[in-house]
């Protein structure tokens, strides 16, 4: 069984939608820094548009880019993660509620302020009746979404599978978060990357996925015996596996960065910049390591 | 490969531990009432509370009175603690094990409290800003008792326990874990209880599902975590699996966010890929715990989905069970699929409270009699969450 990126595509700080910062990435020297909108008429109807928060927009412009560039418009399986969800939309809601008291909430806001809400509207928007799901764990919220998108291709169920890794940041959840070190001295960004990914090779996959690993509280030994395990059961010596550095000074920092990582890794991997095998490794602040082992088609 | 359940515990408004939920179904007695513990000007709503102080729980759970926790965290722990006894997690600890834990509100118990003072320069209240991620609640969960290899966190709204069952039995399928403990935790919250009052589908009264005059729903809240095991781990440890958890189907009736689609589409695709997952026939299934909100749209969908599936004259004994422990949301397909586990075990089919005047598109009507007509091999419950989040899970005598 094989598991390949057909195609992936982006919504970050850096130009949306294309691969712009591969050569010329644009630099900041800002502690936060919100996406760049693409123009979203290209994919949703102004009504729908102006109904949506920006992380649902983003979530449905980069699925249907993939579905496009990939030919799979109708994918087996939606799956999402995502560390804070929408969390603007919540926001709108708790302050409602907390500075105006109990009596004049609105539905709309409680309604898209469910994690869930983004692998739905994608659903909703391409038709999909497949599996769906949605995964807030941490600082490997994606990893979670890839390792259940990745155990269904294995066990025969799905040929084809949309899965994305998406956050934004707002303002008062920035400064929060910094209150307490949270973002150590990176710039904190937002996040929206979708991947299309078939268990068939279309003409150019981007890259081929071999495993993903999630751990926790993993001592460096325990990682490390985890590495060899794969590395056996694939027949592939240790130092076959390359690392990369991260790509966190160009797309910034988020709950679902290496999103990024894995979108980066491909995209050099399928224009030949890179070893042909990559290990991207994740410690979330000392508790949870995720671990995506990457090989070229 | 077969996925065994050697374990399970839940905590809801029926109380802690499975001897008193068994208690409270056998005697009728639901957990529905008035508010002790939530501040709210709401207070006319009918809730379905654990019937324990967030302090009280804490020293239940033996959590130090100077640590950061949420009350979702500490129904977790105590529900988890049961799941673990009764798999024999001390005598024999397992190899790597997993935790998948589904939850939405996360701790926004805390976050509703003090988010004007995370605003301010005010930091005595910070301890509780990362405690507001769903993933930290599981982390909680997992480090009270250490051990535990990988975590993660589900949240598809009111089927995110359901879909940690499926996750977690997928991690022992492809040979990832031999033991996978998985499950679901919410408190109620000012956030969920005013969100699901904006929609208007909160009763005034005890909730009715499946009944006519039904008018909507009342939240609970509650945790249930099952213990999936394979069968070589379930040996090797020399623990007797309890059942097994034989088919689950996961399906999205991409309809709309809150509503579900007239016909149950979504329900319909998630009961069919569990029968066909169990290798089941539809009348092999004796008793199916309905998802059973009790708002108008819910029941009709989920009743007309239950007929396509299994034909309109040959509908097993269905029961809604949100009459007695109000709609867990978030951990309703783990609080469920264990009151499932204890009608299969006992052969016994929870009844469906409040029922009395049947539904005109219905051609069955809900369980009013414990006493089944044959002894139970094989029982479904249904799990759906807002955005179409479909999930079924069977539960078979071994």
């Amino acid at each position: 069984m094989g598991v390949y990126i057909q195609a992936a595509a982006q919504i970050s700080v850096q130009n949306p939608l294309c691969d712009d910062w591969l050569d010329n990435p644009i630099q900041y020297q800002v502690p936060y820094q919100r996406s760049l909108e693409p123009d979203y008429k290209k994919f949703l109807d102004p009504v729908a548009s102006r109904r949506m928060g920006r992380i649902l927009k983003r979530a449905i412009a980069t699925s249907v880019t993939v579905a496009g560039s990939s030919g799979i418009t109708n994918p087996d399986a939606i799956i999402v993660g995502t560390g804070l969800g929408c969390i603007e939309t919540t926001e709108k809601f708790l302050l409602a509620l907390v500075q105006e008291g109990e009596e004049f909430l609105q539905p709309t806001n409680f309604i898209n302020s469910t994690h869930n809400t983004i692998a739905s509207h994608i659903a909703v928007h391409m038709k999909c009746n497949g599996y769906n799901s949605t995964y807030v764990h941490l600082g490997v919220s994606f990893e979670s979404a890839l390792l259940d998108a990745f155990m269904q291709f294995q066990l025969g169920r799905i040929h084809t599978a949309l899965v994305g890794g998406h956050d934004e940041m707002i303002p008062n959840y920035f400064k929060i978060l910094d209150k307490v070190g949270f973002w150590e001295g990176k710039m904190a960004s937002e996040c929206a990357v979708s991947f299309m990914l078939g268990d068939t090779p279309c003409r150019n996959p981007m890259a081929r996925i071999r495993e993903v690993v999630m751990l926790h509280n993993a001592t460096a030994q325990r990682e490390e015996e985890v590495i060899n395990q794969v590395c056996e059961r694939m027949e592939t010596a240790r130092n076959d596996w390359d690392t990369l550095p991260t790509v966190k000074p160009v797309f910034g920092e988020s709950f679902t960065s290496q999103a990024f990582e894995m979108y980066a890794a491909a995209v050099k991997m399928q224009r030949g910049l890179i070893a042909d095998n990559i290990l991207l490794t994740n410690h979330y602040r000392g508790t949870e390591t995720s671990l995506i082992f990457l090989s070229k088609c | 490969m077969k996925v065994y359940v050697t374990g399970f515990g839940i905590i809801s408004a029926l109380g802690l531990g499975a001897g008193s939920t068994l208690d409270a179904l056998f005697n009728r007695q639901s957990g529905v009432g008035p508010l002790r513990w939530l501040e709210t000007m709401h207070s006319h709503l009918p809730c379905a509370e654990v019937p324990f102080s967030t302090q009280e729980l804490r020293k239940m759970a033996g959590v130090a009175q100077d640590k950061v926790i949420t009350r979702t965290a500490l129904m977790g722990i105590l529900a988890l603690k049961e799941a673990l006894e009764m798999a024999l997690w001390n005598e024999h600890k397992p190899l790597n094990p997993v935790l998948i834990s589904g939850t939405t509100v996360g701790g926004m118990e805390n976050t509703e409290r003090f988010f004007l003072d995370f605003l301010s320069p005010d930091t005595s209240h910070d301890q509780y800003i990362l405690a507001h991620d769903c993933g930290v609640c599981t982390q909680m969960i997992a480090d009270h008792f250490g051990h535990f290899d990988m975590l993660s966190t589900l949240s598809t709204a009111c089927s995110s326990a359901a879909n940690a069952l499926v996750l977690a039995a997928d991690m022992i399928r492809t040979g990832r874990t031999s033991m996978a403990v998985a499950g679901g935790s919410e408190c109620l919250s000012k956030f969920h209880l005013n969100g699901f009052n904006t929609l208007k589908i909160l009763d005034k009264d005890p909730c009715r599902p499946f009944d006519d005059t039904r008018a909507g729903l009342n939240l609970g809240e509650g945790a249930a975590y099952l213990v999936l095991e394979s069968e070589e781990s379930a040996k090797a440890r020399g623990v007797k699996p309890i059942c097994l958890l034989s088919g689950y189907g996961n399906a999205c009736d991409a309809y709309h966010q809150t509503a579900s689609s007239p016909e149950g589409d979504g329900a319909v695709l998630s009961m069919k890929k569990a029968l066909q997952e169990a290798g089941l026939s539809t009348q092999q299934i004796d008793y199916v715990n309905a998802h059973g909100t009790g708002t108008p749209n819910n029941d009709e969908s989920e009743g007309k989905a239950l007929m396509r599936v299994f034909g309109a004259d040959t509908v097993p004994p269905v029961s809604s069970t949100k009459s007695f422990t109000g709609h867990t949301t978030s951990a309703a397909g783990s609080v469920e699929s264990v009151i499932s586990i204890l009608a299969l075990l006992n052969n016994f089919l929870p009844v469906n409270l409040n029922y009395s005047n049947p539904m005109g598109m219905l051609s069955f009507r809900p369980v009013t009699d414990e006493k089944p007509s044959r002894p139970l091999s094989h029982v479904m419950t249904n799990s759906f969450g807002f955005g179409g989040n479909d999930t079924t899970c069977i539960f078979s005598k071994i």
